[in-house]
Parts: structure tokens; C-alpha cells; sequence
């Protein structure tokens, strides 16, 4: 018989989806608390294939996360592997030694939690000849600066050794390194398959040893963006391993760019628009797709779209609910207007423009108001958002005033597009 | 733009004036002036020229000449790309029209007087006295692109300041400096909302932590609760029980004193006291019934011995029931025989009647005379067919003859025809070729078409002869007329317009004529009066004056006194001329207008004069050419003809001439048609010659046809007959053939008839039997068949019935044998009856006797049971009455009563002691004796009374405890694996993102339009100054320095215009005098051009003296002014003051002028 077993990690359970998408209430409604949707989702699979064993590979939950609730949510969801003779298998990372909510509860007898010692647990053949055996480690401090290769058991010999480990391999952007090693390093223990987690990309190395990276199974923003998946593996009674990469995301975040260049026709504009996002929406199996817009390319609407941003917002938005299950988090608007048309010197527009970029902009006055205009604003914001304004007088410097110039573009935009509408 | 040329096509009182502007010159100003006196028109031209760019107004009051739909005015523009020429026409739409009269958008116009309205460009550089002084207000008032350049620094600025303040406004929705609402405010109570609706809902580890131990905690205090609870209420139970006890203790006891005495009764078994009473009745009923018994055995043995059975008749009892069916036959066969012998008889003579009417009376067996199946079919079939073939044979004998009749009347018709059938062969062929001949001869048409020509031909003569008539005085015969040579349409045509033309002339001349010397007459009188009055003529000063010089020269040559006094008087006549002019220089002045109003009106009129002349010799000359066309036509024609006789005359002669053709027509048609004639006669003619038909000399066209026509019918009516003939003759051959069939198929019925009749005794005979012999005989058969099987049938049956008889009666002839009866000489049935009556009583006798031995031996039977009975009864009872020691049964039940006493009692101490035990929960009564003899009733009370209290209070707690042990199980339960505080999460990151989203883009306006504002602070700081200075230097050079500058200082809503004296004071506009303030708003015209000119295409600017208010000097400056915009844009400046135009082309000496006539 095949020892079957699902491999996931860094579920961040009840972790929330960052997106301005869920403004609206009836998406926040459907694709809300995805992170949990999605863990149910895993637990179904489980009960579907008729798998053996269930791998988390560490971070379970935020590190911040507080609730019991999400704690009892997960204990149910262990109940219902148990019920069906699956075993569960965990070792923490990063964000569980912060946590505090696992330790409360009591988890079915079949979940094994490693602990900080290295342990080699059979699970599969005779006591005395095991077949398939899961090797694991659960560092307790949310910092591990050094690798913890070193400290797993030997492979037992004569048998599928398998390792669940937390661990940043190499380092990528946007993780902190933690227990760190190579994929070198992992191939010269003898296992079988490493179970990885930490990094919310997929990444997986075959060879002797099948080294799988799942990546999250729920992208969280759009710096989470694409499909995201659990490993479905099977050892075969000769030892061989194969594995299918299966779709978890309820809602997929894509960034998607239309390149408006040359389009002078708003209705035009709006039909391309529509055109990306049914192409994207067509690429994307998740139920739900959560778009962020980029328009670039040098067209005459380029002002336009600066000046109209909310009613383009508008139109897009009924374009993408047209298209179904699809939404559009945000709009970026990054186009010039066409080089051909040089402006008058003599328009007083123009001019305004050149006095901001050559005087305005560098001139200790406006510098002066600037900050004062952010002061205020970040003295009012909610605490949790004065992170806008950066850690210090500095950054605050440098942030309002990299607005300035972006605001002074916008507010042109529509003073022409006023002047222009004065005019006709 | 700039204006190359202006057509002023049709507009006002202007009719295809050009003013031509011509090219502007290189690096030459581009100014040009327009002189012209009053009513020359200038100001028509100005309002034309803004018609062209804006569009004539829908109330236009330049129509007097030239109706609405007639206006037109035309230019040549030079635009940015090229000069283009330009229509304008009034019309509501479409009224700008480029080449070809095809409308053009306003837009190109527009475009290049950078988007200005007609308002605009009047107020700015269009001006004249009234648009100079409003505008100039305007703009002071800082209203207009002017105006708004002027202190706004820039046109099209004029909104930005509003916009920003929109674009703030916008910005502070969602945040404001010290305002308590807004989306900030509100997304902030938001997050406060969700923080708290999470904290109700949310549960911590820790807390959840404390929550399950207050859970485990509870539960154990309510467990020990419990135990304690239960060690009191089980010692409250004990005492309760062991005081119920004592009492039930000493009842025990004293039942136990009442059974001591009946202790040594026997324990017999339960049921011998209820058994008694029936044991006692039962002894008498059994001595009873014993008794009976035996009388009834007595009883049946007797009846037993009197029964005496008849065993012969009774063996033979089956034997004779066996007999019942044959009797029931025999009985049967004694009614029916008779009745089976009377119908064989019938059947018989029913045979012997066919026989004899198939004449075969004596033949012994008539079955061998029935025929078989086929013969008799076969036969049927024959006669059937017979009378068919018979009458088809008489059908067709018939039919024969009445062909031969046919043929032969046939032939008879076609011989009073007078053809032979021989001939039929050979067709003369008249049909075939005179047939065609006259078929298309009939259809032509030519005897009616002469017959039409005819009545045509009288009728245009007539209408000829009117004609004719109608034309007098010319007379002649119709060639003539035809011939005449008139002058033709065309000349007749010019003639009319000329004469028309010259006719129109001529009376306007003479209204002409009339007016002027009217006018003439009129201005005459009126000079003529002024004279009388003592107006010295300029002609009569003029000699006066050359009088008195001749007389100073002759003076002076002699210098005497006569020439002296003639000097002195002419110098004096003079002196009077010169005063009295003097003194009536007004009536002077009339005087030499009317003098020269005189000579116009002479002028005009004899003008006039010579066109009216003109016009008349057209006239005569027309006239003339027309008489002498006439003469050269006809003499007869009179020369005095009008030009409208002459036309009527010329119609009438053109309705005689179409009289002419049409006759002329007629008479073609009517010599086709006699030609037509000619050619048929000929032809039919011919066609009857060849075919041998003779005619008599010179018939008619219809006499020729009817002969043509008969021969072709004789031929018809020949070929009939011979057809009929032949047809007749064809039937009667048909016929025969018919017959001979018909003859063949009789002979054939008759063969089979005599073979089928051979093949039965039909067939014996020396001759055939006939078809109706036949036909009988097997009507006959087909009856007597049924007959004969009857009549076998009933002889069958007659001899069965016979031989039942006989069985019968042998068998019961036997039977009286076996039982002695003696059977001879007696009836068989009556013999039956004897048997039977034997056997029955013996059967009776038998079943009597069985009966009775039945009852015997059940009598005996119910005998021995009861002898069984009496022995068991006997011995219960003497086992029982030894049993007590008694002699009977009434004894033994006194004994049994006390028995039955002593076990009550028992009962009754049995319950009590099980009660006792069970209460105390012991397992002996004596242990139960033991422990509560050392009770102590008093002690336990106290105990009790102390311990219910304490167990109330116990009850108390345990509850509480498993409430709050409930609470705590429920607590925790409470938490829950749902996703409430995840999605209110979610709901605050959410929230957060749109506070930063909102937030950034709060920035970007505040920040945008803080730099905005800032630009705009300097943009207007730098515009201003251009401006303002270039509107300075204007003044100070127009005011010719007696301004020094401009300047503004604040004032209310903005900004207030001031001007700076030489001498440092300032002014404001309106303080100013009308002409500086004049020269003021000028200046801000020329200052705004400028500035105007920087940013957008320079516009024409056109002034229309506008310098009414300046002397020379100032409009010498205005002018200088001028020529530099001209380096800019066109200048057009309209004046009827000759002097402006002089400054003008002095101070600019390439300046154009440009002459307007009056």
C-alpha cells in the first residue's frame, strides 16, 4: 500500500486579506477570512484523497494572532482528520513560537507537535522494520539564526525518511531568515522528501530527494500574488515518490498592466481595460480573482485619466463585475501623454507646471507647508496607520514631498481638464 | 489672423464693395487706415466685418437694401496656414461658407481668433466711442479676459483659483483642520467600533486559560460538595429507618407470643381446606349415579333381543339399487319405441315420392341415385352458363343485321351526294390550297380602312376652309400660305424683349422726367426765392467784385474824378454785395446749395431725357424691322401690324398648316387602301384559275370570295360522306367476327354437357337428359339425401330401446328366484316393486338393531367409570381422616379451621421481620433484635434533628457548585471555532487600508494644490508686471507725460487701478478726466494686444475714431501706439477726419489708406 500525505505550510489562519477589494461588503462577505476557507479546503482534500498523513510545516498563525477562536477553529479541523484515521504531523515555525493560543488546547492523540528535541516517528510498516518515517523539530524561539540541520536524527535505515522543517533555505525577499540551509544541504541527509515551509512561494527540487517549498495556500495581497497550493504526495511501496501540486487559493490576487498607448478614445480605453481582465480572469482557476490595475503607455488620455480617476474607478469596476468573480482592488495610473503635442509656452497651465518643478517644489516655503500639511495629517491618523509617514522626521520629509510632486501632477491634471470643460 | 480683404457683397447699403487690405508688408507695420466721409459707410463696414467672424444676428439692421436671405459678405483671411476666402450669409446654421457656397465649421474661425466671442473681441479690439468706454470699464472692473489679465495676470487663470479651492474642498471631505466630522472622523469611529465589537466577542489565551481553570476548579468543589451531601443523607435515612423500626419491633414480638400454643398442628398441604366441601358432595352424587347406571343396562339388553333381521333380502340390497338405471330406460323405451316406428314410416313415403317425381319409382336402393360433389357442381356450372351463351348469341345476331343496315345507308348518301365511294382516295385538293388564299383574304382590312379615309378626308377640308377663313386679311390657297416667308421665333422673341425692354425704359424715364423737373422746378423756385430776397448770387458778387476791379484798374489809369465816382460806386455796390452776403450767410450758404442741388437736378434730367430718347428709337427701330419683315412676306400682309397681331395671326396660320399635314395623311392612307384592293382581287383570282374554277367575267371582290368559298365547302362535305361510309362498313365487319365467337363457344357447352353427364346414371340413357330434366333431378336428390339418413337413423334407435327391455327384465326375474317370490304371470314392474319393498324392511330392521347394541355399550362403558371413581374417592378420604385422626370428613373440617388461624399469624410476623431487616439493611431479625434493643429512641431524635439542618445546607451548595461549574463548561464552549473576530479583523485591516488610501490621497490634493497655489502666487507675481507695465507706458506716451504711471493697490474683492500724475498724485479711473480716461482705456487695449499676442494668434484690431476726445498731439502718441501693434497684428483704424489720416500716414509713413466714397 502507498503511504499518502498531504504537505502544507504557513497557513496564517485567520490572517486577513489586505486589499481595498473588500471595501465592498458583499466581496468582504464571500472571500472573506480566505486564509480559513482555505485551510478547510486542505482538510477537505485530506478527507477526499484518503491520505495517510497531513504535514504542516510551521506558522500556523500570525504571530500577533491572539483569538482562542482561531485555536478552537483548528482543533475542530484536526477532530475531523482524526475521526478519519489521519495523522497530523507539526512542527512550528517562526510565528507559532510567538503564539501563545496552540498551548491551550487539547489536540486528538493523533496529532503529533514536535517538540524542541529532534524526533524520527514512524509511521508506516512493523515496529521493529518502519516503512515510512517522519523526522521533525520544533525550535522554540521565533529566531533562529543558525541552521537546525544538524540537530535532526539520522535517517533510519531501510526506510522512507521524510523531514518536516521551518526554515528560509537560502533567504528570500520579504521572509527573515530563519534556520537557514541549502537545498545542498538538505540533499546530504539521506531523507527521502524535506517538507519545507516559511517561504510563501512554491518552490520544489526533485532528485533523490524531493525538496517541496509549498508557499502558502492563501495569498494574502497582492505581494502574494498567483496560484497558491499544498503538495499531494504518495510513496510508493518500492520507496519511489511522486508528487501533484494542488490549487488551494479561494481568491487569487494578480496584478495585471494594460498598456494604453496610443488609445485616444475613452470608450476605447474602458473596452481594453475590460479585455486584460477577462484574459486574466480566463488564466485564473480561484474562485474569486482580485485584480490590481496598472495603465501605462504614452496616450492623449493620460490626463484624463488622472483628472477622472474616480469615474474610470467606476468604470472598471462594473467592467470586472461583468466579467464575474473578479474585482479590482486598485487602479495605477502610470501614462504620459503623447510627446507629440509640445504645450505652449504661453499656457498659463504649462507655466504653473514648469514654476513647480523649477521653483515651487525646492523652495523652503512649500517644503514648510508640506510638512506642516503632513504633521497634521499623521497627528490625526489612527495609530495604525501613521506607519505612512515613516519612522522619522526624515522620512516624513522625504514621503511628502515624493507626494507633492504626484499631487501637483493630479491637481494639474484636473485644472486642465476644468479649463478645458470651461472652455467648451 | 488678419484680414486680406473684405467684400461687403451684399450688406447695408453696400453692393459688391471690396475693401482690399492687400499683403502685409515685410517688417512694415501692418496698419491701416480707412477715410471716408459720414454716411460713407465705415461703421456698416465694421459691423460687416464682425458679422463675417461671429455670424450675422438673427435681427440684423443692415437688411434695408438687401433682404435677409440675399446678405452676403465675403472675405480673404490669412489664417496660421494659409489665406482663405471666406462667406458669410444669414442663416440660422451653416452660414460660414468656404469655396464652392459649402458650409464650413465656426471652429476654423474660432481657432484662430483664439476661441474669443463676439462680446469679447468688441470689448477688447474691436471698439468704437461706446465699446472703448464700456470695455474700458470692464476691465477696470477686472471683468473679461482683460480684465482678468490685467490683474489676474493671465486669461484662462481666471478659474484656476476657484478650482483649487474646489480641488481643497475635496481634499478636506475627508479631513479638515479642527472639524469634527468628515470620512476621516468617521473611518476612525469605524475602527473604534471594531476594536470593541472584537473585544465582546474575542477571547484571549489567557483568558481562555482562566476560563478552563475556573471550569476544572468548580468542579472539583462541586464533586467534594456532593460526597459530603451524600454521607449526611445517608445517615438521615438510617435514623429515620431505625426510628420506624422500634415500634414494628414490639409488634413482632407479640405475635410471635400468640403462635406458641398452635405450634404442634400438622402443616397439611394449602388446598385440603377449599377441597373439603366438594369431597363431601361428591361422596353423595357418586352413590346416586351408580344406581341409575345399572337400570339403564337392563333396560337395553331387553330391547336388544326383540330386533329380528331379513339377511336374504338385505345382501341383495346393492344389487337391486343397481338396477335403477335400466328400469328408468325400460320405462323410457315403453313411451318412445311406438313413436320411432311412426316416423320411420313418413321418411319412407317422403323417399318414394322423389323417386317417383325422378321418374325412378322402382329403384330399389335410392341411396346409390344421390350424386357426387363434383358432378353436381360441374353440372350446376353448365346449366348456369347456358342461358348466358344463348343470349349473346341472339345479341350478336341482332347486332349484325342493323350493321348491314348502316352500310348500306351509308352508301346511298354519299351517292345523292354525288361521289362514288371509289374516289375517296383521290382528294381534289381545293381545300388545301384555295383554303389559306381566302382565309388571309377575309382578314385584310383595306375596304374599311378606305371607308375610314373617306369620312376623314371630308372632314379636314371643312376644318381647312375655316382656317383659311380665320386669316384674312391675307388671303391665298393653303400652298401659298405654306410658303410664306416669315421672320422666325427668335427674332420675334428679341423683338419683343427689346420693344419690352425699351417700352420698361422709357416709362421709367418718363416718372424720371416728371420727378426731376418737379425737383427742378422746385429748387429753381426756391433759389429764384432766395435771390428775390436779396441773396447776392456768387455769379452776381463775382461781378460786382470783377466791376469794381475793372474800375480800380480804369481809376487807377486816370486817376479823375469820374473814374473815381465809378469806382467808388462799384466799390460801394461791392461793399453792399459783401455785406449783404455777409448778412445772409446762412440764406448764402442755402443759396449756393441750391444753386448746386440745381445743377445736379439739370444733370439728372437731362440724363434722364437721353435715356428715354434711347429707349425710344429702340422702339422705332423694332417697329421698323417688323414692317419691313412683313413687307418682304406677303404684300398681303398689312405692314401696320402690332408685334401681338402679328403673333396671333402667326398661331392662327400654324393651326391652318397642321389642318394641312393632317390632310395630307388622309390621303396617303386612302391610296394605301386601294392598292390593297387591287392586290387581292388579283390574288384570288389567280388561286381560282388554278384550281379550274371558272368565273364569270369581271365578278366583284365578294363574288369571287362566295364562289372560292363554295368550292372549298363541296370539297368538305364530299370527304364527310366517304368518311361516314367507311366507318359504317368497318363496324359490320366487327360484328360478324363477333357472331362466329359467340357460335364457337355453343358448340363447346354442348361437349362438356354430354361428358359430364356420362360420368353418373344421367348418362345410362340412350339420349342426354335435357338441361331442365337435369336441373329438376338435382333439385330432387339435394332433397331426398336428408331424408334417407333420417329414416337409417330411426331404425337404429327402435332396436337399442328393444334390448334394454330384455335386460331388464331377466335380471329382475333372477332376483325373485334368490328371494322365493314367484315371478311368472307377473308384470315386470310390478315384480320390481315387490323386491323392492323387501329389501327395504330388511335394510330397517338391521340399521334398529345397530342403533340399540350402541347404546348398550355405552351404557356398560359410563358404568365402569363411575365404579373407577367411587374407589378413588374412597381412598382420599380415608387417607385424610387418618391424616387428623378423625372418623369423617365433618370432623376433619373443625380441625382444619384452627390450622388455618395459626397460619395468619404466621404470615403476619413473616412481613413484620422482613420489614425490620430491610430497613435496617441487616440480614437476620435476631441481628435486627440485637442492634435495636441497644437504641436509645431519645438519642436518636436529637441526632436527627441536628443533621437535617446541615443536610439542607449541603443541598444548598452542591447546586450552586454545579451552576457555576455549568457556567464555567458553558464559558468555554463559548468560545467557539467560528469566524467572527477573523472577519472583524479583516473589517478593521480593511478599514485601515481605505484610512491610508483616503489618507494618501488627501495628501496628493492638499499637497498638489499647496503647490499649485504657490505657482500661482508667482505666476502672478511675474504676469503682472508685463502687463501693468506695457499699460503704463501706453498712458504715459498717449497722456504725453501727463501720467507717469499705472499701479494697483488693493481693494475690497481685489485689486483697484491707479493712475500716477506727473506731479505724483494719483486717480482713480473715474476721477479721471473723460478724455485721459479715454486715453486710459486705450492704453489697457494696447497693453492687453501685447499681452494677448504673447500667448495665443495676434487678431485684427479695429478702432473706429475713437480719438474724438484727443488733440492732434495725444492722437499723434494713439497713433505711434498704433504702428508698434501693427509690428504685432493688423491695426484697422476707420476715421472721417482727413487731419487723423495725415497723422497717421505722417507718423507712419507705410501705413495704407484706404478711401471710402460717400
Amino acid at each position: 500500500m502507498a503511504f499518502r500525505f498531504v504537505h502544507a505550510a504557513d497557513i496564517h489562519l485567520d490572517s486577513p486579506l489586505r486589499s481595498l477589494a473588500l471595501r465592498d461588503p458583499e466581496l468582504a462577505d464571500l472571500i472573506g477570512n480566505a486564509t480559513r476557507q482555505a485551510f478547510t479546503g486542505i482538510i477537505d482534500l485530506c478527507l477526499a484523497e484518503e491520505v495517510d498523513a497531513l504535514f504542516l510545516a510551521g506558522d500556523l498563525y500570525d504571530g500577533d494572532q491572539t483569538s482562542m477562536k482561531t485555536a478552537r477553529y483548528f482543533a475542530n479541523q484536526l477532530h475531523r482528520l482524526d475521526q478519519a484515521g489521519i495523522r497530523v504531523l507539526i512542527v512550528r515555525g517562526n510565528h507559532d513560537a510567538l503564539s501563545r493560543i496552540t498551548k491551550e488546547l487539547v489536540l486528538p492523540d493523533s496529532v503529533k507537535v514536535f517538540s524542541g528535541r529532534a524526533e524520527a516517528i514512524p509511521v508506516e510498516g512493523a515496529a521493529g522494520e518502519p516503512r515510512v518515517v517522519i523526522h521533525g523539530l520544533s525550535f522554540a524561539q521565533p529566531h533562529a539564526p543558525d541552521s537546525l540541520l544538524g540537530r535532526y536524527k539520522p535517517p533510519i535505515e531501510g526506510a522512507v525518511n521524510v523531514g518536516i522543517l521551518h526554515t528560509s533555505l537560502a533567504g528570500a525577499p520579504g521572509h527573515d531568515p530563519y534556520a537557514p540551509c541549502s537545498v545542498a544541504d538538505l540533499r546530504a541527509t539521506g531523507f527521502r522528501y524535506w517538507a519545507l515551509g516559511h517561504v510563501h512561494k512554491r518552490f520544489v527540487a526533485d532528485g533523490p530527494c524531493t525538496i517541496v517549498m509549498p508557499g502558502n495556500p492563501q495569498g494574502r495581497d497582492i505581494n502574494e500574488a498567483g496560484a497558491r497550493s499544498v503538495t499531494l504526495g504518495t510513496i510508493a511501496d518500492d520507496g519511489s515518490i511522486r508528487i501533484e501540486e494542488r490549487r488551494t487559493s479561494v481568491a487569487q490576487f494578480e496584478r495585471t498592466v494594460v498598456d494604453a498607448g496610443g488609445l485616444a478614445d475613452w470608450r476605447e480605453l474602458i473596452a481594453t481595460i475590460a479585455k486584460a481582465l477577462e484574459k486574466t480572469r480566463a488564466s485564473v482557476a480561484a474562485g474569486h480573482l482580485v485584480v490590481r490595475l496598472q495603465i501605462v503607455g504614452k496616450t492623449p488620455l493620460a490626463w484624463h485619466m488622472r483628472s477622472d480617476l474616480d469615474l474610470l474607478r467606476t468604470e472598471v469596476e462594473h467592467r470586472a463585475a461583468a466579467t464575474g468573480a473578479c474585482s479590482v482592488e486598485k487602479l495605477e495610473i502610470d501614462c504620459q501623454p503623447p510627446d507629440v503635442s509640445p504645450v505652449s509656452p504661453s499656457d498659463p497651465i504649462a507655466e504653473l507646471r514648469r514654476l513647480i518643478e523649477s521653483e515651487i517644489v525646492g523652495s523652503d516655503a512649500f517644503q514648510q507647508d508640506a510638512i506642516e500639511i503632513g504633521e497634521e495629517l499623521r497627528g490625526q491618523l489612527p495609530q495604525e496607520c501613521r506607519h505612512l509617514f515613516g519612522a522619522d522626521e526624515a522620512g516624513l520629509k522625504s514621503f511628502v514631498l515624493s507626494l507633492a510632486q504626484e499631487g501637483a501632477d493630479d491637481v494639474l491634471a484636473r485644472l486642465h481638464a476644468q479649463a478645458k470643460a470651461g472652455q467648451g | 489672423m488678419r484680414i486680406r480683404r473684405l467684400d461687403l457683397t451684399r450688406y447695408g447699403r453696400f453692393t459688391g464693395r471690396t475693401i482690399d487690405f492687400g499683403p502685409a508688408g515685410e517688417n512694415e507695420p501692418d496698419l491701416h487706415v480707412i477715410y471716408g466721409p459720414n454716411e460713407a459707410g465705415k461703421s456698416t463696414a465694421l459691423a460687416a466685418f464682425l458679422d463675417l467672424l461671429f455670424g450675422i444676428g438673427p435681427r440684423s439692421p443692415f437688411n434695408f437694401l438687401h433682404p435677409y436671405p440675399t446678405m452676403r459678405i465675403g472675405a480673404a483671411l490669412e489664417f496660421a496656414r494659409g489665406t482663405r476666402e471666406l462667406v458669410r450669409v444669414k442663416r440660422p446654421q451653416n452660414s460660414l461658407l468656404g469655396a464652392g457656397d459649402q458650409p464650413i465649421p465656426e471652429a476654423i474661425v474660432q481657432a484662430e481668433l483664439g476661441n474669443i466671442d463676439r462680446e469679447s473681441y468688441q470689448t477688447m479690439f474691436s471698439l468704437d466711442d461706446d465699446t472703448l468706454e464700456k470695455g474700458g470699464e470692464s476691465i477696470l472692473a477686472s471683468k473679461g479676459d482683460l480684465g482678468q489679465l490685467l490683474f489676474s495676470a493671465s486669461a484662462g487663470l481666471s478659474d484656476l483659483g476657484r478650482n483649487l479651492e474646489e480641488i481643497r474642498g475635496e481634499a478636506e471631505r475627508f479631513y479638515k483642520y479642527r472639524a469634527r466630522s468628515g470620512e476621516l472622523a468617521d473611518l476612525k469611529a469605524r475602527l473604534a467600533t471594531l476594536r470593541v465589537e472584537r473585544e465582546k466577542v474575542d477571547t484571549f489565551a489567557a483568558q481562555y486559560a482562566q476560563l478552563v481553570a475556573t471550569r476544572d476548579k468548580t468542579f472539583s468543589l462541586y464533586n467534594d460538595a456532593l460526597a459530603e451531601r451524600a454521607k449526611i443523607e445517608s445517615r438521615l435515612g438510617e435514623i429515620e429507618r431505625l426510628l420506624i423500626a422500634l415500634p414494628r419491633l414490639g409488634a413482632l414480638r407479640d405475635i410471635r407470643q400468640r403462635l406458641l400454643p398452635l405450634a404442634d398442628l400438622p402443616d397439611i398441604p394449602r388446598d385440603w381446606a377449599e377441597q373439603l366441601p366438594g369431597m363431601q358432595k361428591d361422596e353423595i352424587a357418586l352413590a346416586t349415579r351408580a344406581q341409575a347406571a345399572e337400570d339403564e343396562v337392563v333396560r337395553l339388553e331387553g330391547q336388544l333381543a326383540a330386533i329380528i333381521v331379513d339377511r336374504t333380502a338385505l345382501a341383495l340390497t346393492e344389487r337391486f339399487s343397481g338396477l335403477s338405471d335400466l328400469r328408468a330406460r325400460y320405462v323410457t323405451a315403453t313411451k318412445d319405441i311406438p313413436e320411432r316406428r311412426l316416423q320411420s314410416r313418413e321418411a319412407d313415403l317422403v323417399i318414394s315420392g322423389i323417386l317417383e317425381r325422378i321418374e325412378r319409382k322402382d329403384e330399389p336402393e335410392p341411396g346409390k341415385l344421390v350424386l357426387g360433389a363434383s358432378i353436381t357442381a360441374s353440372l350446376q356450372a353448365l346449366v348456369e352458363s347456358w342461358s348466358g351463351i344463348e343470349a349473346a348469341l341472339k345479341a350478336a345476331e341482332n347486332e349484325l343485321d342493323a350493321a348491314r343496315g348502316g352500310v348500306e345507308e351509308a352508301r346511298v348518301q354519299l351517292d345523292a351526294a354525288g361521289g362514288t365511294s371509289e374516289s375517296e382516295g383521290n382528294p381534289s385538293g381545293i381545300a388545301s390550297s384555295l383554303g389559306p388564299v381566302v382565309a388571309a383574304l377575309r382578314a385584310d382590312d383595306h375596304a374599311a380602312r378606305r371607308r375610314l379615309a373617306d369620312r376623314a378626308h371630308a372632314t379636314h377640308l371643312r376644318a381647312l376652309g375655316d382656317r383659311m377663313q380665320e386669316l384674312r386679311p391675307w388671303s391665298g390657297d393653303i400652298e401659298q400660305l405654306a410658303g410664306l416667308k416669315l421672320p422666325d421665333a427668335d427674332t420675334i422673341d428679341r423683338w419683343k424683349k427689346e420693344a419690352a425692354a425699351a417700352q420698361r425704359q422709357l416709362d421709367r424715364r418718363e416718372d424720371e422726367i416728371e420727378r426731376l423737373t418737379t425737383e427742378r422746378d422746385r429748387i429753381q423756385a426756391e433759389r429764384d426765392a432766395l435771390a428775390v430776397t436779396g441773396i447776392v448770387s456768387d455769379q452776381e458778387a463775382s461781378d460786382v467784385r470783377m466791376a469794381r476791379e475793372r474800375a480800380w484798374a480804369s481809376h487807377r489809369r486816370s486817376l479823375d474824378e469820374a473814374s473815381a465816382d465809378t469806382f467808388e460806386a462799384t466799390l460801394r455796390q461791392d461793399d453792399i454785395v459783401t455785406t449783404t452776403r455777409l448778412g445772409h450767410t446762412t440764406d448764402l450758404v442755402k443759396l449756393q446749395e441750391a444753386s448746386r442741388a440745381l445743377v445736379v437736378a439739370d444733370s439728372s434730367l437731362g440724363r434722364a431725357v437721353s435715356l428715354r430718347d434711347a429707349a425710344k428709337t429702340v422702339l422705332q427701330r423694332v417697329g421698323e424691322e417688323m414692317a419691313a419683315a412683313l413687307g418682304d412676306a406677303s404684300p398681303a400682309l398689312p405692314v401696320t401690324m402690332t408685334l401681338p397681331q402679328l403673333e396671333a395671326w402667326l398661331s392662327r396660320r400654324a393651326s391652318a398648316l397642321e389642318v394641312r399635314a393632317s390632310l395630307l395623311s388622309v390621303q396617303h392612307d386612302r391610296d394605301g387602301a386601294d392598292s390593297d384592293a387591287r392586290t387581292a382581287h388579283d390574288r384570288l383570282t389567280a388561286a381560282l384559275a388554278a384550281k379550274g374554277i371558272t368565273v364569270e367575267a369581271e365578278p366583284g371582290f365578294e363574288a369571287l370570295l362566295e364562289t372560292a368559298q363554295d368550292a372549298i365547302d363541296r370539297e368538305g362535305e364530299l370527304e364527310g360522306r366517304r368518311a361516314a361510309l367507311a366507318a359504317r362498313q368497318r363496324d359490320q365487319r366487327g360484328r360478324e367476327r363477333d357472331l362466329e365467337k359467340v357460335t364457337a363457344a355453343r358448340t363447346g357447352w354442348m361437349d362438356a354437357w354430354q361428358s359430364a353427364c356420362k360420368r353418373c346414371w344421367l348418362g345410362d340413357a340412350e339420349t342426354m337428359p335435357s338441361i331442365g330434366a337435369v336441373r329438376e333431378i338435382l333439385a330432387a336428390l339435394v332433397e331426398m339425401r336428408p331424408v334417407l339418413e333420417k329414416r337409417a337413423s330411426f331404425a337404429d334407435r327402435i332396436e337399442k330401446m328393444e334390448n334394454d327391455q330384455a335386460a331388464f327384465a331377466v335380471e329382475l326375474e333372477a332376483m325373485a328366484r334368490d328371494l322365493g317370490i314367484a315371478s311368472a304371470g307377473v308384470a315386470t314392474l310390478d315384480l320390481g316393486r315387490d323386491i323392492q319393498r323387501r329389501v327395504d324392511a330388511a335394510r330397517a330392521a338391521e340399521a334398529d338393531r345397530i342403533s340399540t347394541q350402541r347404546d348398550l355399550d355405552a351404557a356398560l362403558a359410563k358404568q365402569r367409570a363411575l365404579a373407577a371413581d367411587i374407589a378413588i374417592h374412597a381412598q382420599l378420604k380415608t387417607e385424610r381422616i387418618r391424616c387428623f385422626g378423625v372418623q369423617s370428613l365433618a370432623e376433619m373440617a373443625v380441625k382444619l379451621q384452627t390450622i388455618e388461624k395459626r397460619n395468619g399469624l404466621q404470615e403476619q410476623y413473616d412481613a413484620a421481620a422482613r420489614d425490620i431487616v430491610a430497613m435496617l439493611r441487616i440480614s437476620t431479625i435476631d441481628e435486627a433484635e440485637r442492634l435495636l434493643d441497644g437504641l436509645e429512641r431519645g438519642t436518636l431524635e436529637a441526632e436527627l434533628a441536628e443533621a437535617k439542618p446541615r443536610f439542607a445546607d449541603l443541598d444548598q451548595r452542591s447546586r450552586d457548585l454545579f451552576s457555576d461549574h455549568s457556567k464555567a463548561c458553558d464559558a468555554v464552549e463559548a468560545v467557539g471555532g467560528d469566524d467572527a473576530v477573523a472577519r472583524i479583523e479583516e473589517r478593521r485591516r480593511t478599514t485601515q487600508l481605505d484610512v491610508e488610501d483616503k489618507a494618501l490621497r488627501y495628501l496628493r490634493l492638499r499637497l498638489g494644490s499647496a503647490a499649485a497655489e504657490h505657482a500661482l502666487r508667482a505666476y502672478r507675481e511675474q504676469h503682472r508686471s508685463s502687463m501693468m507695465a506695457r499699460a503704463s507706458d501706453a498712458f504715459r506716451t498717449i497722456s504725453r507725460g501727463s501720467y507717469e504711471s499705472l499701479a494697483t493697490q488693493p481693494h475690497k474683492d481685489g485689486e483697484m487701478l491707479i493712475a500716477v500724475g506727473a506731479d505724483g498724485r494719483s486717480k482713480t479711473a473715474m476721477e479721471l478726466s473723460r478724455g485721459a480716461r479715454f486715453q486710459l482705456y486705450l492704453a489697457l487695449r494696447v497693453a492687453g494686444y501685447h499681452e494677448f499676442a504673447r500667448s495665443r494668434p495676434s487678431v485684427p484690431f479695429v478702432a473706429d475714431d475713437i480719438m474724438e476726445s484727443f488733440d492732434d498731439f495725444r492722437a499723434e502718441e494713439a497713433f505711434r501706439l498704433f504702428a508698434d501693434m501693427a509690428g504685432v497684428g493688423q491695426v484697422i483704424y476707420l476715421t472721417h477726419h482727413r487731419h487723423l489720416a495725415e497723422i497717421a500716414l505722417r507718423v507712419c509713413p507705410s501705413a495704407r489708406l484706404h478711401q471710402m466714397e460717400a
